[in-house]
Order: C-alpha cells, then sequence, then structure tokens
C-alpha cells in the first residue's frame, strides 16, 4: 500500500502548508470518502435531484405528469396556508430549537457526571426518543385535553384563567406542541452534549481551579469553548429537526385546527400525500431545504472561519 | 449546578482532614439537592409514559367506557399478548433488528472513515465535500421517497429488507459524517502528528488513535442510530409492501382503525417495542463512563 | 389506455410476455410473473388488506381462509395500517407487480383510479355473480366508461346516537325534523348537559364533515350535494351559505369542548350521559361499553325541507383489482366469492360495527340497530358515501379546515367560505 509511503508528505501538509494542495493523497483516504459519499450519492443525493425536478411539474403519482416551470413556486405567494406555514416554521426553529438545546445542554451538564443514580436519570431522559409519536400523540393529547391534567394542575395552582384548549386554541396550539417536541428533544441532545463534555480534557479543569477560577468561570471559558465542536453539530442538528419537524404534529394536530399549527414540513406531506400534488409539495420540500441551508451554511461558514485561524 | 468534580477530588486528596470532612458534608448536601431535581425532572419525564403503561393494562371495555385519561377499573395483561401474537409485533421486532444492527453498524462505519479523512487532513475541497454530504439530510426526507420507490422498483430489490438497509445506510451516512466530523475535529492534532512521525499508516491512524478518541461520540451516535433504524417508519412503507417484513411502527400504526383504535393493545405494544432500544442505550452507556483520557493517550 | 399500460410494463423489465396477460381471456398466462409482492404465478393472488385493526382484520382472515379451502388457488393475506394503505395506494397500483385484490372504498375514490387505467375490468363478475345487486350499487360501482370496477362486500349507515334512558331523564322525544331537533338541543341543555358532542380535534376533524354532508344534501338535496363535491357548483355559492345559516342555529347546542377532544371521547361521553347526542357512523357500535350497548340508539338526521328528496349517507367498502393483475381468473373468482351472500353474513358476525351486507339476499345481523338502520338506508331517495369518498382526500382537507374553523367562529361564515371556494378550486384544477 502506498499511504505510508507519502505519510511524510502528508505530515507536512497537515503543518499548515498549503502549497502542496492535491498533489498525492494517499488512495486510501480518497477511498474513505469516495465509499461513502458514493453510497450517499447514489441513495440521497441523486433522489434529491429528482426531487427538485418534481417541483417543475404538475402531477399526481399516477398520470402522465405535466411540465410547468416555475408555476408551483408561484403559486406559493399567493396561498395564505404557505405563509401560515413559512411563519410557523421560523417560530418554531427559534423556539423549540432554542429550548432544546438549552434543556439538552443543561441536562448534559447535571448528569455529565459518573455517580449513583445518573445512568437511571440518564435514561429516563432518553427513554422519549424511544417511544413512537403515535403512542406519544395518545398521552399527550390525554394531558392537554380540556379536562386533562395540564388544565387540573392549573386549576389547583389556582391560575384557573390559564386554562386552555391546548391543542385547539389556534392562539396557543402551536406553543402547546412544543412540550412533546421537547420532551422528546431534550434526551437526544443530552447524549450529544455528554458525548461533547466527555471529550474535553479533564486538565484544563484541574488547571482552571489551581488558578482559582469559579464554577461559572470554568463553564465560561473551558466548557464553552471545549464544546465549540459538538456545539456546531448540535446547532445544525437542531435546525435540521426543527425544519423537518413532522410527527409530533402531525400526530396531534395534522397542522390544524385550520391551518394553525401547519409547519412547511406538515403542510409538505398533506399537499404530497392527501392531496397528492406532488409537484407543489416537492416545491415546498425545496422551500424547507433552501431555508435549512441558508441557516446552516450561515453558522458554518462562521464556525469554519474561526476553525482556520 | 455546575458539577465538575474531578479537580476537587485531586485538591481534596492533600487537604487536611479536618477540611475533607467539611468538605465531604457540603458534598453531601449538594448531593442530596442534586438528586431531588432529579427525581423531580424523572417523575415529570414519566408521567406520560405512567399513562401509557395504565393504558396497557386496562381493558377495551374500561377505556371505551370511561376515556382514556381515566384511572383504571380494570386490570389485564392481555393487550401485551394482543400486541405481540396477534398484532404481528413478534415479527416486527425480529425485522427492526435485522434491519437496524447492520444498518447501525454501516453507517457509523462509513460515516466514520468520510469524517476521518475530512477531518483530520488538509483535502481540497474538504468543506465543500461536508456541505454536500450534509446537504442530503437538509431536505425534509418525504422529497426522496417517490425517487427512491421508482428506483427499487427498477433495481428489483422493491418489497427486500436489504433495501430498506440500503436506503437507511444511505440517508444515515451524510449526517453522521457530519456529526462525526465535528467531534473528531476537536481532537488535538499533535496526537496524530506523533504519530505520522512514527511512521504510522491512514488506516493505522483511523483505527488506532482517532476511533478509540471517538468513542463516546460513538456511543452515543450508536444508541441513536440504533433508535432511528429501529422505529423508522417512513422508509419501510416506501420500500417494503409485505406485512410480514415490516418492522415495528408501521406494524403498531396497524393497530390504530379506521374508526376505533385498540389503545391498550398500541400502548403495550409501544412499551414493548421500547425494550431493545432502551437496553442498547443502556449498554452504550457504558462507553460514557470515565470519558476520555486524552492525558494518558499523550 | 393500454399503450400507457404496456410502455409502464416494458420499463419495468416485463417485456412481451407479461404484456400479454393484459389482453381479456389471455389471463392465464401466469408465467411471466416474478415472485414477491404478487405471488408465484402459480394461481395464487395477492390481496392488499387496508383493515389491519381487529376485529375487521380476524373477520378478513377468516374470509380469506374460507376461500382457499374451497378453491384450489391461493389468496395470500398481506395486511397493512389504513393510513399507510390510503398514502402508498398508488405505488401499490403503479408498482412493477403490483398487488392483486385491494379492499378500498367505492365511489369516487376507485372511479378515480379506474380513470387512469389502474383498475381491472370486473363486468364479467357482476353478470354472473351480482346480477341480484340493487341498481344503485352497481351504479355506484360503475366506472366513466360504464364498466364495473368495484366488488361491494358491506356499507355501513349514518344517525343521530343518544341514550334512551336520558332521553327519558330529560323528557325529551327523539326528533324527526330540525325544528323540533333544535327543541330537543335547547331541552337537554337546560339539564345543564351539552347537546351536541362531535370530537374534532386533530386526526378527528373529518367528521364535521358528516353534518355538511346531511345539511347540504337535507337542504339542497343529494343531487347537488353530489354535484358541489364534484366541483359542479362553489362553496360560496348562496346554497351552502343557507347550509352555514341553518347550521348556526344549532350552534349553541354544540359542545365547545368537541374542538380539543377525539371523538372517541365524545363516544364515552354519550355512554356516560355527559353529552346529549352526537352525529356519527355505526361503527359507533364498536367504540362503546358493552353495558350500553343496550340503551344506546339513534335517530335519522331530521328533515329540514319535507319537499326535498332524502338522503343518506351509506359508505361502502369492498374490494378492486389491478389492472395488471396476471391471474384475473383467480381475482374474479375470489370477487365472486365476497359477493355471495353467506360470505358476508359472516364476515359482518366477525366484524360487527352495525355492517349491512351489501348482497340483497344475504340475511343481516340480529340486532335492532342492524335492522333500522337498514330500513332508513332503503327508505332513503338517494345514497351519498361520505365526502371524501364522493371527492377526494384532498377535498377532505379543505373541509377539515373551513368546518373546523366555522365551528370556531360561526359568524366569520362568509370569509370561511371564500377561504374554502379557492382551497377546493385548487384541489380541482390539479
Amino acid at each position: 500500500m502506498s499511504a505510508t509511503a507519502t505519510m511524510g508528505d502528508q505530515g507536512r501538509r497537515l503543518s499548515g502548508s498549503r502549497r502542496r494542495r492535491g498533489g498525492g493523497l494517499p488512495p486510501v483516504l480518497l477511498a474513505f470518502i469516495l465509499v461513502p459519499l458514493l453510497v450517499e450519492a447514489t441513495w440521497v443525493l441523486w433522489p434529491a435531484i429528482q426531487g427538485f425536478y418534481l417541483s417543475t411539474l404538475k402531477w399526481d403519482g399516477i398520470t402522465s405528469p405535466e411540465f410547468v416551470g416555475s408555476s408551483n413556486y408561484r403559486a406559493m405567494i399567493h396561498d395564505p396556508v404557505f405563509q401560515t406555514a413559512f411563519k410557523n416554521t421560523i417560530i418554531w426553529l427559534v423556539l423549540f430549537g432554542g429550548l432544546s438545546i438549552l434543556g439538552g445542554l443543561g441536562m448534559a451538564m447535571l448528569l455529565q457526571r459518573d455517580r449513583r443514580g445518573v445512568s437511571f436519570y440518564r435514561s429516563v431522559l432518553f427513554l422519549p426518543v424511544v417511544l413512537s409519536m403515535t403512542a406519544g400523540a395518545l398521552v399527550w393529547g390525554v394531558f392537554l385535553q380540556p379536562d386533562g391534567p395540564a388544565n387540573q394542575v392549573l386549576k389547583l395552582l389556582g391560575l384557573g384563567s390559564f386554562q386552555h384548549f391546548w391543542l385547539a386554541d389556534p392562539k396557543v396550539a402551536l406553543y402547546s406542541m412544543t412540550l412533546p417536541a421537547l420532551w422528546r428533544q431534550i434526551g437526544y441532545l443530552m447524549v450529544l452534549f455528554i458525548a461533547g463534555l466527555k471529550a474535553i480534557d479533564p486538565q484544563l479543569y484541574e488547571a482552571a481551579r489551581i488558578d482559582g477560577a469559579s464554577r461559572w468561570q470554568e463553564f465560561r471559558h473551558i466548557t464553552i469553548p471545549q464544546l465549540r465542536s459538538v456545539n456546531g453539530v448540535v446547532i445544525a442538528v437542531t435546525i435540521i429537526d426543527a425544519l423537518r419537524s413532522f410527527d409530533v404534529v402531525w400526530a396531534l394536530t395534522r397542522g390544524g385546527p385550520y391551518h394553525s399549527t401547519e409547519l412547511l414540513s406538515t403542510y409538505m406531506y398533506s399537499e404530497a400525500f392527501q392531496s397528492r400534488q406532488l409537484g407543489y409539495a416537492s416545491a415546498l420540500a425545496v422551500v424547507i431545504f433552501l431555508l435549512a441551508s441558508a441557516v446552516i451554511v450561515t453558522h458554518l461558514v462562521r464556525a469554519f472561519r474561526e476553525d482556520s485561524d | 449546578m455546575i458539577t465538575i468534580d474531578r479537580a476537587t477530588e485531586q485538591t481534596e486528596l492533600a487537604a487536611s482532614p479536618a477540611l475533607r470532612r467539611k468538605a465531604r458534608r457540603l458534598r453531601k448536601l449538594t448531593d442530596l439537592a442534586f438528586h431531588a431535581a432529579m427525581i423531580a425532572i424523572c417523575a415529570a419525564w414519566l408521567a406520560p409514559v405512567a399513562l401509557l403503561v395504565m393504558v396497557s393494562v386496562r381493558t377495551q371495555n374500561d377505556i371505551t367506557g370511561n376515556g382514556l385519561g381515566a384511572i383504571p377499573s380494570s386490570f389485564s395483561l392481555s393487550s401485551f399478548g394482543a400486541a405481540w401474537n396477534e398484532g404481528g409485533e413478534k415479527g416486527a421486532i425480529v425485522n427492526s433488528l435485522v434491519v437496524a444492527v447492520p444498518v447501525v453498524v454501516l453507517e457509523l462505519f462509513l460515516g466514520s472513515l468520510a469524517a476521518f479523512a475530512l477531518a483530520r487532513f488538509a483535502i481540497p475541497g474538504r468543506r465543500s465535500l461536508l456541505l454536500l454530504m450534509l446537504a442530503g439530510n437538509l431536505l425534509p426526507p418525504q422529497i426522496l421517497l417517490i425517487p427512491i420507490y421508482t428506483f427499487t422498483q427498477q433495481l428489483g430489490i422493491y418489497d427486500t429488507r436489504l433495501a430498506l438497509i440500503i436506503v437507511q445506510v444511505g440517508f444515515g451516512i451524510g449526517f453522521f459524517s457530519f456529526v462525526l466530523h465535528g467531534f473528531m475535529r476537536g481532537i488535538p492534532r499533535e496526537l496524530q502528528q506523533a504519530a505520522l512521525v512514527d511512521g504510522a499508516s491512514v488506516v493505522q491512524i483511523y483505527a488506532r488513535i482517532i476511533m478509540p478518541l471517538t468513542r463516546p461520540a460513538l456511543a452515543a451516535l450508536g444508541a441513536l442510530a440504533f433508535t432511528w433504524a429501529f422505529n423508522d417508519m417512513l422508509f419501510a412503507i416506501t420500500v417494503l409492501t409485505s406485512s410480514s417484513k415490516m418492522p415495528v411502527t408501521p406494524t403498531l400504526l396497524g393497530l390504530q382503525g379506521n374508526y376505533v383504535s385498540q389503545w391498550n393493545v398500541i400502548a403495550a405494544g409501544t412499551l414493548i417495542a421500547a425494550v431493545p432500544t432502551v437496553l442498547v442505550f443502556l449498554r452504550y452507556q457504558r462507553y460514557f463512563i470515565g470519558g476520555l483520557m486524552l492525558g494518558a493517550v499523550k | 389506455m393500454s399503450f400507457e399500460i404496456d410502455r409502464r410494463r416494458l420499463l419495468g423489465g416485463f417485456g412481451a410476455l407479461g404484456a400479454a396477460a393484459l389482453v381479456p381471456g389471455c389471463a392465464t398466462s401466469g408465467g411471466g410473473k416474478k415472485q414477491a409482492a404478487g405471488g408465484a404465478g402459480d394461481g395464487s393472488i395477492l390481496l392488499q388488506n387496508s383493515e389491519s385493526n381487529d376485529p375487521t382484520k380476524s373477520a378478513t382472515e377468516a374470509l380469506v381462509k374460507a376461500f382457499n379451502k374451497g378453491a384450489g388457488s391461493d389468496v395470500k393475506l398481506n395486511t397493512v395500517a389504513v393510513e399507510t394503505f390510503r398514502t402508498q395506494l398508488p405505488s401499490y397500483l403503479s408498482s412493477n407487480n403490483p398487488p392483486d385484490v385491494y379492499t378500498w372504498y367505492a365511489g369516487s375514490v376507485a372511479r378515480q383510479f379506474a380513470k387512469k387505467g389502474e383498475l381491472l375490468d370486473l363486468s364479467h363478475v357482476w353478470e354472473s355473480s351480482l346480477s341480484n345487486y340493487s341498481p344503485a350499487l352497481k351504479s355506484l360501482c360503475t366506472d366513466t366508461n360504464g364498466k364495473q370496477i368495484f366488488v361491494p362486500r358491506n356499507y355501513y349507515y349514518w344517525g343521530v346516537w343518544y341514550r334512551k334512558s336520558m332521553f327519558a331523564q330529560w323528557g325529551v322525544e327523539v326528533p324527526a325534523t330540525w325544528t323540533k331537533f333544535l327543541d330537543v338541543c335547547k331541552k337537554i341543555q337546560t339539564k345543564g348537559v351539552p347537546a351536541v358532542g362531535t370530537g374534532h380535534q386533530g386526526t378527528n376533524a373529518w367528521i364535521l364533515a358528516g353534518w355538511f354532508d346531511y345539511l347540504n344534501m337535507r337542504i339542497n338535496g343529494p343531487d347537488y350535494h353530489v354535484k358541489l363535491l364534484a366541483g359542479a357548483d362553489s362553496f360560496d355559492s348562496p346554497k351552502v351559505t343557507t347550509v352555514f345559516d341553518t347550521w348556526k342555529q344549532a350552534m349553541p347546542y354544540f359542545d365547545p369542548k368537541g374542538a380539543a377532544t377525539d371523538y372517541n371521547l365524545t363516544f364515552t361521553q354519550l355512554a356516560q350521559g355527559k353529552v346529549g347526542m352526537t352525529l356519527a357512523g355505526s361503527y359507533i357500535l364498536g367504540a362503546l361499553p358493552e353495558n350500553v350497548l343496550g340503551d344506546i340508539d339513534f335517530f335519522q338526521f331530521p328533515i329540514i325541507d319535507p319537499s326535498v328528496p332524502v338522503g343518506e349517507e351509506a359508505p361502502t367498502d369492498g374490494v378492486f383489482a389491478s389492472a395488471r393483475t396476471q391471474n384475473s381468473r383467480t381475482v374474479e373468482a375470489f370477487c365472486s366469492f365476497i359477493a355471495r351472500p353467506e360470505v358476508q353474513r359472516d364476515w359482518i358476525a366477525v366484524a360487527g360495527g352495525g355492517n349491512l351486507p351489501c348482497n340483497p339476499g344475504a340475511p343481516i345481523a340480529d340486532d335492532v340497530h342492524t335492522k333500522k338502520g337498514k330500513d332508513m338506508l332503503e327508505r332513503a331517495g338517494a345514497l351519498t358515501q361520505f365526502f371524501n369518498r364522493d371527492s377526494s382526500d384532498g377535498l377532505q382537507e379543505t373541509a377539515n379546515a373551513a368546518l373546523a374553523e366555522f365551528l370556531a367562529k360561526p359568524n366569520d361564515a362568509k370569509r370561511i367560505q371564500s377561504t374554502w371556494e379557492d382551497a377546493a378550486k385548487r384541489v380541482f384544477t390539479s
């Protein structure tokens, strides 16, 4: 294998020299990238391109499709449901995304150290990640129904005026749904954060202790910077998940009452598989893609810039 | 709130017995507060699961007579048997496992290869490549369903578990490459350079240095990957049609009727289906313990 | 049509051998069939079944078993969740090797697939085995080209359900007209009980279309209703405005909590006497505790205008077959089997849910509700299927949003109607 032979060269390049760019990559390394890329290209990227193509069609999935150019995109401008869905998606991204990162990080900080009980606590927080949303919808539907525990607890606390039809009142339904969504997401992000925290060199904290740093200072100046690469991952994951959030909303409200909890993802699904407007649904998917790309690329470009000093 | 006590332990050893006693008392108190807080959080987290358990042990007559939210006035474990046998969960769990295990192994293996190459070597265009791989995950998966369906038809692998495995691996690679890249990027450069100087090959660096250091991340991702692969619904119903090959989630969905659902059986089925994933999580959790011993590797 | 199919088959890699099987009469040449979804070409066929939960699942399993025992051939049963089935049906039908027979709905839903050339012509089966079926059922199962493409197995009825003992306790009697219905509502409400329960939260929103169907039929007649659902009139027309105006009269008696609950919970509340009445299909009988079944009863949706012909909802279930089946002989044998009176009787005996057999010669279940339901449907001047079955799942989506909003804001009816019409227009022009 020629890999070993080029190692010296490799080492030099690693130490930051850009002059030798492109010269003699070990074939093994090339295979490391190409094999996964090829698999993904076949099963995701190529179908995705076909999906983009679908967005220029008028098609019900059975009869022969008709090419309509950009008219699916132009139709969005006049589609009030699209506008609601777009607005809700942004709210969802900020609210659900932000709270799940805070919750996940908080839980990870609490549960990163191995001591008695911790593995039980972690498992409990992880449990909702595992449960199917069919069952999740069942229990949350019960919790949030008019005579359900949520309203009863409010009444007990003397907060009866805060009672709502949580899933039926268009003013609060979207916000109510962040609860079940967070219930499922926090354990997931906690796991990622714990993995990140575990990778921090303990010696850094020792050094900080010797210098007399407070816990907050440790958190500010060691934990957060050291988590940087994981943070990048978590933010990307959260954006992807928030924009693609589907099953919680679909199972609990189907985007209703009257489209008030519609997200781009649920609207896309119902257009594709209920209304059989595959072209329009694909165009909605492209919008989700563009939105995700815009947010993530902005974030990554900054992260990469910081990274390459 | 933030408890990073490794340093405390270190300094404790050097402290006087009196100081040590005082510190121990303080720690007991914070421990108590910690457990009290965690128990409260866990109780809130488990409340929906407790409701699920309650529904699963009630009879259909009790549920239709008193509503889903009512306190159980019946007790029967027959819904677990109904989910397992008539509900087809027995076969569905096997199907889920047969798909999920290879999916997790392949996803993490292929993902780690790409992540390793892109994170640890100055490959030209590596950022664009990474973004390209991530791009596949920025799309809602629903848009891929029809092209994937057509493609499996053309290849003649429609309605095979193999198709489901390949599709899931393909969909996961971009995500896991990206996430593992994030973790691998954080590993100090010096380790790799030292190995290079010692004449280690790319494969050796991957297998002996980077992968062991990525262990907590691999464990965490393994648990997540298993969960997703095991509980997948969308891809399964797109590339499979035979009920005998369906994994757990579509099978559980089958218990939901057109008009009337057997909620007790669905609840029982969901609880049963959670067992393998929770076991996997508990198993993987062992790899979190202790975290990284970077010092030792250095 | 046949060109289209030939082309697709060739693309699917089947070639001329498979195409030959399309010609009626050559159906036995099933040799080209691959192993997979559709069986082995030994005369066996695949029944793609959408009734995945018990007791209907068990009923269909028993039906298939009975057929396989009698015939030399083999029907394989593949049961998937109804929601999965709904989203995947176009995929099943257009796959290389489609399942042969499908349990699904009669009416416009089936007709739309027939129009696209996906369904097998079952006219032979109708001639030989379904000649005693009513002309109304026959036309329900006939596509736009005049061919029968559907074999009906069972249907059910809708009504306003109540508890006899509660009505006695409240001192109210079954209302036959809309005015009397409003009186009953008023009286129940004075007892501190919401008169009408719905349960249209989230995934349940479709049940409101039952109210719309009935009000529209009672006010404007079944003919207009069917035309409206086919896109011949608009949802902001004055006729539809009358429907909303009439509905508004009953609005004070609708339980506001209905917007936030599951209809199954409404059934429970009905059983507990916490709600007065609810409009539902006979499937409610499968969702009630056994101890109230003796006390539960229904009445026909009240008459609003006696001069308008009476229409009733009678959703019909049965089977259709893929046009590209390679074993049409077995398919036809199986369809004839399903049409038999004793088969339908046995299926209903297990499936329950107030279902009625489609074969006029089949005995009906021996209970008061079924007899009453059958009488009601037989007296009706016209039978409809239900909103989505008479139109499409896409139009149902538009109705869900519009009707749920109307219940929340009855005074915005005008605006809601025009939003509904805009949404409906998009469905029709797609």
